[in-house]
């Protein structure tokens, strides 16, 4: 996370660099704050994505500011983690599951190398 | 190098809970996460042993032995196999108490049009033969099914008949308050091996107040040590519900289940559907009831430690899914969601719905989980086009909030709750209260693995060996 301002006693504006964290990872961090702010998000054309939170109801307090911006720079963290675990394992995901509840033969031969591509 | 696994995690405490696809969990300092995914655990950390060994990481790009972990992933939802196994049948509406939440919709005694008839009967009894289950669960509802003698009888009768040519294996169970418990009933409960489960709220002031009348708990008790001297002691088995007013006396329950001789408590909290919809404010209710939940366990934990045998049933469904490699049957918490999956309805009315809760949502004119007609062949109503549609929103696995979350696991699925408290099947993780109760027990009994763990763990893995699962 690039800045994390208020810009009024309801909003807070947010930039963030998307080679540091992806749309998918954004995405996810946003969800867990959607159900008390609107989110308004500008991708900019410098790599730099440009996000408004409108808090729906009421005033954003000192406390409360604070705390979200610890819960969104972990989670942003966080989600990068997970995302790159799920990047990577996502073809051995599918085989374990392909394995584990495929019925009768049909997989016997399934080309493990082949199709993890690896 | 080593090669990355598929695993989740979260942070407690000041140290991250890892868990793997098939559930097995380690407990390692905060950041691990980050430095596994960044490839920085190093050979001669113990931990890269521990990670090898749980399938966290793999020195090969397919892990040796992967057969074993497709194995284990299968085991994990062998609740899939045989297809439903639970098959609810509701005799009747009508009931003969008055409770406070009641989330069945229950009509007074007299009014007959809530019977279930005959034909009925028997088409749904055909349906459930037709599970491919070579064991099906056959259980009585209501209502009270007690007000239901007769049809009850023709039920397991016209059952036992039409199995000669299935020969599947049927548990009977009668849910119902005990209050009606005649010797017709108890008769019926002998010959054919009917399990009894009933209900009990707690002590006689808080059970008569949740159940709208002044002398239930002394009728309940009667019934059940009446159904005890004639079924046997472990024939009967009771759940509570919390009611608001229940919440207040975490102790004094358990305490009153102990006194009348049960081994076990199912802590339930109310469900947002029947006549427990109009409730209030349903976040602090959670809230409360968690905070209920802890003070009971902790007490139960305590008896516990004096050598009594006292399982707390939810926690153990819970412990079996951390603390071993098998499934549960317990609908609530399977992914793929238990509906369809394990349990489905017929309705007095001769409705089929894909849950007990499904059901009750039609009693208030929202028939979105209705699959069908007991007049109807058995795919189209067990895989029709809202068994699908139902079937694209049923897995943890695959929704938002859930499908990243540490205890993915150890949850359910439930899109019927999604549906009635939030408005849509797939629903939205961070405002529900299904969510929010799970996340934060599943953490409390993480936080006393982690933190008790030489008190708790023995206690835990008595309750796993002793409990039904």
């Amino acid at each position: 996370m690039i800045s994390f301002d208020p810009i009024a006693d309801n909003k807070i504006q947010l930039t963030i660099d998307i080679t540091l964290f992806n749309d998918t990872v954004i995405t996810k961090t946003l969800y867990w704050i959607q159900s008390d702010f609107f989110v308004f998000w500008n991708s900019l054309s410098n790599n730099i994505a440009n996000i408004v939170l409108e808090k729906k109801a009421g005033l954003i307090s000192e406390e409360e500011f604070l705390k979200l911006k610890n819960q969104i720079n972990q989670n942003l963290i966080d989600f990068k983690t997970r995302d790159i675990v799920n990047q990577e394992t996502k073809n051995i995901r599918d085989i374990l599951y392909i394995k584990a509840f495929a019925n009768g033969d049909e997989f016997e031969d399934y080309n493990l190398m082949e199709s993890s591509n690896v | 190098m080593y090669n990355l696994l598929p695993f989740r995690f979260t942070r407690h405490n000041g140290k991250e809970i890892l868990v793997n696809e098939v559930g097995d969990y380690l407990i390692a300092p905060t950041g691990t996460a980050r430095r596994i995914a960044d490839k920085e655990i190093k050979k001669d950390e113990d931990l890269y042993k521990d990670l090898i060994n749980w399938y966290f990481i793999s020195e090969t790009p397919i892990p040796e032995l992967i057969d074993l972990l497709a194995v284990r992933l299968r085991t994990k939802k062998a609740f899939l196999n045989n297809f439903t196994v639970l098959h609810i049948f509701v005799l009747t509406l009508r009931c003969n108490q008055n409770c406070i939440y009641c989330q069945a919709s229950s009509h007074e005694c007299h009014e007959s049009t809530y019977d279930m008839t005959r034909e009925t009967m028997v088409k749904a009894i055909d349906l459930m033969l037709k599970s491919p289950s070579p064991s099906v669960t056959m259980e009585f509802q209501g209502g009270e099914p007690s007000l239901m003698p007769e049809l009850l009888l023709f039920a397991i009768n016209s059952t036992e008949q039409k199995n000669k040519d299935h020969l599947k294996e049927i548990t009977y169970v009668l849910c119902t308050n005990s209050i009606n418990l005649t010797d017709e009933i108890l008769g019926i409960c002998v010959c054919y091996k009917v399990l009894i489960s009933t209900s009990l709220d707690g002590f006689k002031l808080l059970h008569n107040h949740n159940r709208g009348k002044s002398d239930s708990y002394s009728n309940v008790v009667k019934g059940i040590n009446k159904a005890r001297a004639v079924l046997g002691f472990d024939r009967i088995s009771a759940l509570m519900t919390a009611s608001e007013q229940s919440l207040k006396y975490p102790k004094e329950i358990v305490n009153t289940y102990l006194e009348n001789g049960f081994h076990s408590i199912f802590l339930r909290a109310l469900n947002p559907h029947g006549l427990a919809s109009g409730f209030g404010n349903w976040d602090e209710y959670y809230d409360r009831f968690v905070n209920f939940y802890k003070e009971a366990l902790d007490h139960i934990i305590e008896l516990n430690k004096s050598e009594i045998l006292f399982i707390e049933e939810f926690t153990a469904l819970i412990l079996r899914k951390i603390l071993t490699p098998f499934s549960i049957g317990f609908v609530d918490l399977q992914s793929p969601s238990g509906i369809i999956n394990s349990v489905v309805v017929y309705n007095y009315d001769g409705y089929v719905y894909a849950s007990d809760e499904s059901r009750m949502l039609a009693e208030h004119g929202d028939y979105t989980f209705r699959l069908g007609h007991i007049g109807d062949h058995y795919d189209s109503i067990f895989y029709g086009e809202k068994a699908q549609r139902i079937a694209m929103i049923w897995a943890n696995e695959t929704i938002a909030g859930c499908s990243d979350c540490a205890f993915m696991n150890y949850c359910g699925a439930d899109p019927v709750r999604n549906h009635s408290t939030q408005g849509d099947m797939y629903g939205f993780r961070p405002t529900s209260t299904f969510c929010k109760k799970h996340k934060k027990i599943i953490q409390h009994l993480f936080s006393l693995i982690i933190e008790r763990e030489e008190e708790v763990l023995p206690i835990f893995k008595r309750w796993i060996k002793n409990s039904k699962g």
